[in-house]
């Protein structure tokens, strides 16, 4: 069953890798530089870390990190034992938790990821591991907040 | 990281009878036993909205044991730790199977009954041919019709070569929905469960 005269041999690097084109193609998370913070190699930290702008991490964190409307990307040197909300997650570490991403999820080649994945998009580049659940279902897609009372019915009960 | 692999493209009517099963539906439950590949979740983010990955593939070969003559299915809980209360619509085996010592079988299929229901079916290859690779392989989703099979390296080991009656057997609360033998030496299974 392995003769290459009954199949077709691929290389990796083969157009055959939808992961890396169309709806599924990686995106950089952006401003790569400027508005990004870094937490370095040799910085450890337990708790929580929520901010309003983009967030590399090389480092090692427990406990969860926050940030909604914001990129976060884990360095290859980044020991990660929290959950993660952001906007579009990166992930070319070591993770144990859970990832929430409103836009897109991405485990690079040498991201390890043990945990579930709440995301509307994700990527899984080759090469990566990763264990656990993907849940692509747009819950989190923002709607439309609903008025609690009309201006045209201001007399009706509000449940 | 692999940089050896290949990939070798089959077409694989098991999984074009499966598509053909589910093609209507949308939220499908779906454990995948192999490790994860972004084609295989953008495929089945067609049908299915959650996908959970085991990688088993990871913890095999199984840790011998010293004295016990079969694997107790405790074990199987430590070793393909699932999402309790969780019933899948689909259970993707591969060919992992061979690559499961056969008295640890019975164990992996009385662990993965917990996760089906009424309907369930389970994909999975048996091999047969006196050699297969030493690891088992990934596989890649090509389109409704065709899998690439990679292999890593090209060392081989002797194949279990486990009859279709004895998997038939030992799969316990499973029917068999569709059997197809292909020419490179594969016989793909759906089993269907019946609660």
């Amino acid at each position: 069953m392995w003769k290459k005269s009954e199949s077709e041999p691929l290389s990796q690097s083969s157009s055959s890798d939808s992961q890396s084109t169309g709806y599924f193609a990686a995106q950089e998370p952006e401003s790569q530089s400027g508005d990004r913070s870094v937490i370095g190699s040799s910085i450890s930290i337990k708790g929580e870390i929520s901010g309003d702008e983009n967030l590399l991490i090389e480092g090692e964190i427990e406990g969860k990190i926050v940030f909604h409307n914001h990129n976060v990307t884990i360095g290859q040197k980044g020991r990660i034992k929290a959950d993660i909300h952001g906007k579009t997650i990166a992930i070319d570490g070591n993770l144990e938790g859970n990832l929430f991403a409103t836009e897109q999820l991405i485990i690079r080649q040498t991201g390890i990821v043990h945990g579930n994945i709440v995301s509307p998009r994700v990527v899984l580049e080759d090469g990566c591991n990763f264990k656990g659940n993907i849940d692509m279902s747009p819950k989190e897609k923002a709607s439309p907040p609903l008025p609690l009372i009309s201006s045209d019915d201001t007399d009706a009960d509000i449940l | 990281m692999k940089t050896d692999s290949e990939i070798y493209i089959h077409s694989s009517p098991g999984l074009r009878s499966l598509c053909q099963r589910f093609q209507d539906m949308t939220t499908l439950d779906l454990l995948e036993l192999g490790p994860a590949r972004g084609c295989n979740i953008e495929f089945w983010s067609r049908f299915s909205n959650s996908i959970f990955v085991a990688d088993l593939r990871a913890s095999l070969p199984l840790p011998p044991l010293e004295e016990e003559l079969e694997y107790p299915e405790s074990e199987w809980h430590r070793i393909l730790d699932l999402p309790a209360g969780r019933y899948f619509d689909i259970i993707l085996a591969w060919d992992l199977m061979n690559y499961i010592e056969a008295a640890a079988l019975p164990g992996f299929i009385n662990h993965l009954n917990r996760y089906c229901k009424q309907g369930t079916i389970l994909f999975t290859m048996l091999i047969d041919q006196p050699q297969m690779p030493e690891d088992s392989c990934v596989f890649r989703i090509i389109d409704e019709e065709n899998l690439g099979y990679e292999t890593s390296g090209s060392s081989l080991r002797s194949c279990p070569r486990l009859q279709p009656r004895v998997l038939e057997n030992t799969m316990q609360g499973f029917r068999t929905s569709d059997r197809y033998r292909l020419r490179h030496g594969i016989i793909e299974y759906l089993f269907y469960y019946i609660r």
